[in-house]
């Protein structure tokens, strides 16, 4: 319940007014569960490879890595947005 | 639930007869049981008995929260300023020092400050503050600007004060004489002037009223002498 | 009282952020503002945002973590096997041991002891002593029960902490807990004296 006017068309212009902090929150909220979701299926690409190297199949490791390296694309995305929401 | 914005605090000074009741029940607010939060401070206490609640003015930009190195004190969308959060209170009286009007608190046995938050729990569903409630002579108001209007119709809120070279604009509202009253209290210039309860002393107890017997010498006359 | 306006005048006109009610002390918009102050906000709502948002920050710079751990683990499948190949070093000589017998030995100078089993005239096996389930030294040993008498079952190299077995001419495991094969040290025999001359690791 918000008691403040919204000041939406009384902002500089050329500054887009995206979002008003209870949906910038909704946003955030959802972007953490998606970089916690990925980060956990890099912990998982971790302990997995590690084990298969460490057992001596090397064949998954640069997969395993460029699988990583694809998951922190997403996140820095997500991230990138999140910067730009603000 | 946010304060409705319909609903503000009137302070009137000089309808405080300092009977304590505020301080009484500010202990009984669940956001702080036990702690009072008001201070009954005397104006000029060597020569009038006139008191004043002070309970945290809400300033739309804390100095309190401005100095805390701790990141603590949070104000929220309804304008109200909270104590310190526990987690990140460090206790190093920051605030204390720096609040213009004196209202936090520093709770040595808790490590943790705390001031007014203007009864968090009941204004935010629309109950008055516990010392707004008891108030006898309603020094301490809570209600909407027109109710105000129609009780005091010889006095007017202002809620801005000059301390310095800093300007505080409050949520919470200081009651001044409507005709003459000032648009804004310039607090270290008050500093300077004589208070009025001084004034009014000198005059009620002065040679000429009491007939060249002032109030004092009566007192240390010799009651066999009468 | 004083006659002249407040000092710094800071009028409701000017348009502030929709969802900031906190004004700074100059009373200037919060897009001029030091970013500290952006990053340590008064308001509460605008502070839980701000600490979500720096969670995430944070759990991306894990994320770089995890990638940096991923690629450590290439660079170590891409450099790491290029050890120089070990000298040979004498471990025992042929009549030492009987067929059957078995010597530690450590191979390279230093390592965890390594096992050396003669296995005929004139073949010797030798394997790192550790059980590759939870590092127990292994001796060779027959194996007993499935209706097989020890003495018809073949040596084989068992590990006496929780029942495994080992194949003693690979090294591949046969039963209990072990999963992997135990690193392999080769031998050769140039005359009468047995030299140690590489260790394999089973990964490779």
């Amino acid at each position: 319940m918000k008691h403040r006017p919204a000041f939406s068309d009384e902002r500089a212009p050329g500054r887009r007014p995206p979002f008003v902090r209870a949906q910038r929150m909704t946003i955030v909220n959802g972007i953490l569960l998606f970089v916690v979701l990925i980060v956990i299926l890099q912990l998982w690409l971790l302990t997995a490879t590690m084990n298969a190297y460490l057992g001596g199949d090397t064949g998954v490791v640069w997969p395993a890595a460029l699988a990583s390296l694809v998951c922190l694309g997403l996140n820095a995305g997500l991230l990138w947005y999140l910067y730009r929401l603000d | 639930m946010p304060v409705p914005a319909t609903l503000e605090f009137f302070i009137d000074p000089a309808r405080c007869i300092g009977c304590q009741a505020c301080v009484q029940a500010c202990a009984e607010c669940d956001t702080h049981r036990g702690q009072s939060m008001i201070q009954l401070d005397y104006v000029d206490r060597a020569h009038s008995t006139q008191t004043v609640p002070v309970v945290c003015m809400h300033c739309d930009s804390p100095t309190c929260a401005e100095v805390c190195p701790a990141d603590a004190i949070k104000r929220t969308e309804d304008g109200v300023v909270h104590s310190a959060r526990k987690p990140r209170c460090i206790a190093c009286n920051n605030c204390v020092l720096a609040c213009p009007f004196g209202v936090p608190k520093m709770n040595t046995e808790m490590q943790l400050m705390m001031k007014c938050n203007m009864c968090y729990d009941r204004t935010s569903v629309g109950l008055k503050p516990m010392c707004a409630s008891v108030c006898p002579s309603q020094a301490l108001a809570f209600g909407t600007r027109e109710e105000m209007a129609r009780l005091r119709p010889s006095a007017r809120p202002v809620n801005t004060f000059q301390f310095g070279a800093q300007t505080i604009t409050t949520k919470v509202n200081m009651m001044v004489p409507a005709d003459d009253g000032p648009d804004w209290v310039d607090v270290t210039a008050a500093m300077h002037e004589p208070t009025i309860g001084h004034q009014m002393l000198d005059d009620i107890f002065d040679d000429d009223v009491f007939g060249g017997d002032g109030f004092i010498d009566l007192l240390n006359d010799d009651p066999a002498d009468a | 009282m004083s006659p002249e306006p407040p000092l710094i005048s800071r009028g409701a006109s000017a348009p502030q952020d929709a969802d900031r009610s906190t004004v700074p002390p100059d009373g200037r918009p919060l897009a001029e503002q030091p970013k500290w102050r952006r990053d340590f906000p008064i308001d509460w709502p605008q502070d839980e945002y701000v600490s979500r948002r720096d969670l995430v920050k944070f759990i991306c710079l894990t994320s770089v973590a995890f990638v940096v751990g991923q690629f450590w683990i290439v660079g170590k499948s891409l450099f790491g096997r290029r050890e120089a190949a070990l000298p040979a070093l004498a471990i025992a000589d042929v009549d030492e041991l009987p067929i059957g017998g078995a010597k530690t030995f450590r191979y390279p100078e230093g390592s965890t002891p390594r096992l050396l089993v003669r296995t005929g005239a004139a073949t010797f096996v030798a394997y790192d002593q550790q059980c590759t389930h939870l590092l127990c030294p292994i001796v060779p040993a027959h194996r007993e029960g499935m209706g097989v008498a020890a003495s018809e079952r073949g040596l084989e190299l068992h590990c006496p902490c929780h029942n495994g077995w080992f194949d003693l001419e690979t090294g591949r495991p046969l039963a209990g807990p072990p999963r992997r094969p135990l690193p392999r040290v080769s031998v050769e025999v140039r005359g009468s004296i047995v030299y140690a001359t590489g260790v394999e690791e089973p990964a490779a």
